[in-house]
């Protein structure tokens, strides 16, 4: 009889413990905090300036949004060309440039004839040499190559590829800017070419 | 005949009663928990020995009267004894229980010597032991019909009969096992080391472990302890080539003669970067260590035990297997290799899994002698999961991407009587289940946060109707209750659920609202089973249920994206419980083929409607640009039927083989088109030698062979590209097609060096083939593993 007492009182000792283990962290689910995503993007923006006026336009790209902006180019002209990021508010082009050597922008012109240069600082500038694409120099040939297909920019964000390199490629009627292997893509935003 | 024997005794009683005054002392012996009469039981007076007859009837008719002690016996239980003092005639009922290794210990696991319809396969002792570095899902594919879902190869979960996740149970010790079993790459923490038998039981039959086990349960069982004052542990050390690992396991147990036993295991198992037969396979190590101790005092009527379980891992995913969109994912199926590349390594980064598990148990149970048994568990568990992904910025990289932390308490109480020819099963269960979603991750909630509160009540009949014919019938009822509070996208939220569940939001903040669902499930399941067992060479087993079980929080509120698999996936509040029909048929029969064939064919069919199914059902852009495939948990009808068949000769008494093959078929009614993933036939030979004289020495060769599965649903996903006129259109990613069917060999074998030291060592995939398994998610990036040497060093004492 005594060894069944004992028996009882270390059970009851081991559920109290499991209970109020229990108890202490039910509170949890009143937790009302929203998962707002910081990794996320919300725009990409193209800032264009045009090298003969000086004057920048701003090209909002929304991820997510079913109609992409139109970028106007004037065959002829030179523009400089900046990369931004959105996360809501928050710039989180900085961001990129913390970690420049794990990213990389590939520029594809698949109707177009531009030239593109990357005029990147050391800031956005990665070990291997080859620069991310944050800032560009674009000389317009031909903004627009075949009139029967839409012009159209496709900027990509690579994250953590193996390899990269700033070559130029053929891409469909047009010239695509920046090769790599591996890594994941981190954005892709879409704009459309016009004269 | 009986006067003969009367006037016999009356004749030798009054010799004695002349020489010195002696007594009859006569009775029966019976089992404890059936009643049954027990034959061939001897009982000893002193210098007095008779055995029990049919009857279970003794008796002794000329003990001289003094005190003596009485001992009873009999081969399948423990020894009794008792001191009965003769002074008159006496009549003795004796109970005998059986050997501690037969009964059931506090675990509340069915009785092994009937497991009535219920279709059941076992992976005994030295299986375990041979295949000790094997995770549990690889070790369950040595049971036919059984396969897993693998990530990578240090993630596996188990399928019976071509359905997994929470519709399969997995049984810790008597406890549930409550973790994020919804998700694929989502696998069981266990410690195969800490346990010496497991049971898969296929199909909804077991319905004392919950309705919702539709696929079929899985129960591990550890070690039954003997009561003797002795002390017992066991080691084993191996070495594993690929991925140049080690696994240690130690297990000590002390127990006494009253019953008392305490026992701990803990082991520990490192793997760096596994190797395909080509390629090194980065980031695939694996480090995980396992700790179990358990205090227990049992005796025949009564025990009580505490056990406490912890494993804890670090598993690698494949880098290669991370990708951002369609696009990327087209470039990895292209790929002959795999893009990431290392120099081998033992680090295990990001993506990776850490996952922390917690299981404490107290059980008591109590016999009544004309009341049977009565066992009550209280488990809690705690489950802490950390998925870290490849994120943009280091700082975030540190952070994981999914944190979810799960607590569950659960009460169980059983009650089993048994009888001669019945036996009948109650018990009730209640739980409480809390899931808390970190927000410190900075990543989107793939569940929200959640009360689940559930309770079920079942009864079992068992009742042998003929010598050869048993009748099982049984009923269960569960509730299940959820408190969720989740964010939606408004936009989300007003087009699918505004119109319906307006009580449930709170506030709308911006673009999100906050809701707070409130949601309640009754299922009844039934199920009814016969056992004809006409000969010894012949046994039949039919079985029939109809089960019913409650969406899981994946199913009705999962909101995230695979980015592995570049699926996005999305749950449905409005799913209903599935239920489905389910019939099973067993047919075992030996034959004096050589030394003795034993064949087991298991074909079954399943109806399930509303069956819940995750199907694509469109596409959505992302910021990652291009289309992800949306998978929607969608409620389909579904069939499926399979067969399994297990053969085993024995070709001399040192030779036998050993074949088992399986074949599944799953349909999607709703929409007409092949049930995805479901197992490729497949078949399993192995042919061992086996000589105990030499020293156990055995030798087995295997080889397993999967065909191609050729029924696949085909949902491919699209990325743009462009012409050379610069047109886009679109092409089709083929994330559907099966791989090709493969044949694998391996060799083991082993010997006990001395009492207490043995060796096994065994081959896996000998001629290091290079495969891709459907079954596996990253087959799209690498193949699977390539040959694998294991050595294991066991010494017991």
């Amino acid at each position: 009889m005594k060894n069944i007492f004992k028996n009882t009182t270390l059970i009851l000792g081991l559920l109290f413990l499991a209970v109020s283990l229990s108890l202490t962290s039910c509170n949890r689910s009143d937790d009302e905090a929203d998962d707002l995503p910081q990794e996320e993007l919300s725009d990409v923006l193209l800032r264009v300036t045009d090298e003969a006026t000086g004057t920048a336009v701003v090209y909002d790209y929304q991820v997510n949004s079913t109609t992409n902006p139109n970028v106007k180019l004037v065959n002829g002209h030179t523009y400089n060309v900046e990369v931004i990021f959105k996360n809501g508010d928050e710039d989180a082009t900085q961001e990129i440039k913390d970690a420049k050597d794990e990213h990389f922008l590939v520029y594809n012109f698949p109707n177009s004839d531009i030239t593109l240069t990357r005029t990147d600082d050391a800031n956005s500038t990665r070990k291997d040499g080859s620069r991310v694409g944050l800032k560009t120099k674009w000389v317009v040939n031909t903004a627009v190559k075949n009139a029967s297909a839409s012009s159209q920019l496709v900027l990509t964000l690579f994250h953590e590829p193996v390899t990269v390199s700033e070559a130029s490629a053929v891409s469909g009627n047009g010239v695509i800017y920046g090769t790599h292997t591996g890594g994941e893509t981190d954005a892709q935003a879409n704009y459309n070419i016009i004269n | 005949m009986k006067l003969i024997y009367c006037l016999l005794l009356i004749f030798c009683g009054s010799v004695f009663i002349s020489a010195q005054k002696t007594y009859t002392v006569e009775g029966t012996v019976q089992d404890f928990h059936d009643k049954s009469l027990l034959e061939n039981a001897v009982i000893k007076i002193g210098n007095f020995t008779a055995k029990t007859n049919k009857k279970g009837k003794f008796s002794f008719d000329k003990i001289p009267a003094g005190k003596y002690t009485l001992i009873a016996q009999h081969p399948d239980c423990d020894d009794y004894t008792e001191n009965i003092g003769v002074d008159q005639d006496v009549q003795l009922v004796i109970t005998l229980e059986h050997h501690v290794k037969d009964i059931e210990t506090v675990t509340i696991h069915g009785s092994h010597k009937n497991n009535g319809s219920m279709v059941v396969k076992t992976i005994d002792k030295s299986m375990i032991s041979r295949n000790i570095t094997e995770n549990l899902g690889n070790l369950l594919t040595n049971i036919s019909g059984v396969n897993v879902l693998k990530t990578g190869n240090n993630i596996a979960k188990p399928i019976i009969h071509g359905l997994y996740g929470s519709r399969v149970s997995i049984l810790n010790d008597g406890v549930k096992l409550a973790e994020q079993e919804w998700g694929v790459e989502h696998a069981p923490n266990v410690d195969v080391n800490n346990f010496e038998h497991i049971d898969v039981i296929k199909g909804a039959s077991a319905l004392k472990y919950g309705g919702g086990a539709v696929g079929g349960v899985v129960v591990l069982q550890p070690q039954v302890l003997p009561k003797k004052d002795t002390i017992m542990g066991n080691v084993s050390l191996s070495g594993i080539s690929n991925g140049r690992g080690a696994d240690l396991n130690v297990k000590l147990a002390k127990t006494w003669e009253n019953g008392w036993a305490i026992k701990t295991n803990g082991s520990y198992k490192k793997l760096g970067d596994l190797e395909a037969p080509d390629y090194g396979l980065m980031n695939t190590g694996l480090e995980s260590s396992g700790f179990n101790f358990g205090v227990q005092k049992m005796t025949f009527e009564k025990g009580f035990s505490f056990d406490y379980y912890l494993t804890k891992s670090t598993v690698g995913i494949l880098r290669s297997s991370h990708v951002g969109n369609s696009e990327d994912l087209r470039n990895a199926l292209t790929s002959p290799e795999p893009i990431y590349k290392r120099d081998f390594s033992y680090d295990i980064d990001n993506p990776k899994q850490e996952i922390e598990h917690h299981i404490a148990k107290v059980s008591a149970y109590k016999r009544f002698e004309n009341f049977g048994k009565i066992t009550a568990t209280y488990s809690f568990q705690y489950n802490h999961r950390k998925e870290y992904d490849i994120r943009r910025t280091e700082e975030l990289s540190k952070k994981p991407a999914l944190d979810l932390e799960l607590i569950t308490n659960e009460l169980n109480v059983n009650h089993l009587i048994e009888r001669g020819n019945w036996n009948l099963e109650t018990g009730i269960n209640a739980g409480y289940q809390n899931n808390y979603s970190n927000t410190q991750t900075e990543a989107r909630r793939l569940v929200p946060n959640y009360d689940r509160y559930y309770a079920g009540i079942y009864s079992v009949l068992k009742y042998k109707i003929a010598p050869q014919l048993d009748f099982e019938l049984g009923g269960r009822y569960d509730y299940d209750h959820y408190d969720v509070t989740k964010w939606y996208d408004l936009s989300d939220w007003n087009k699918q659920y505004a119109a319906d569940y307006s009580d449930f939001v709170v506030r709308i903040n911006q673009n999100r609202i906050l809701t707070k669902p409130s949601l309640s499930y009754n299922n009844i399941s039934v199920n009814g089973g016969i056992v004809y067992h006409p000969s010894e060479y012949f046994d039949l087993k039919f079985n029939y249920a109809r089960v019913s079980r409650s969406p899981n929080v994946a199913e009705l509120f999962a909101d995230g994206l695979h980015h592995s698999a570049a699926i996005i996936e999305r749950g449905d509040m409005r799913m209903k419980s599935e239920t489905g029909n389910q019939f099973n048929l067993v047919a075992d029969i030996k034959a004096n083929v050589l030394k003795g064939l034993n064949i087991s064919v298991n074909p079954y069919f399943f109806y399930t409607q509303n069956f819940i199914n995750q199907i694509p059902t469109g596409y959505q852009n992302t910021q990652w640009g291009g289309a992800f495939v949306v998978y929607n948990y969608q409620q389909i009808n579904a069939k499926m039927y399979g067969l399994d068949i297990d053969a085993q000769l024995k070709i001399t008494d040192n030779l036998t083989y050993k074949g088992s093959g399986s074949y599944v078929y799953g349909q999607d009614t709703t929409h007409d088109v092949p049930l995805i993933l479901m197992m490729p036939p497949n078949f399993n030979n192995s042919l061992e030698f086996n000589k105990k004289e030499w020293k156990g020495f055995y030798f087995t060769v295997s080889n397993n062979t999967y065909l191609k599965q050729t029924r696949f649903p085909v949902y491919n996903v699209p990325i743009r590209l462009f012409d050379s006129d610069g047109n886009a259109y679109n092409e089709e990613v083929d994330i559907s097609t099966p791989p090709s069917g493969y044949s694998l060999w391996n060799i083991q074998t082993g010997v006990n060096l001395s009492k207490n030291f043995g060796i096994d060592f065994s081959v896996r995939n000998v001629f290091d083939t290079s495969y891709r398994d459907y079954l596996n998610r990253l087959r799209f990036f690498s193949n699977e593993m390539g040959r694998n040497f294991i050595l294991t060093l066991k010494y017991q004492f």
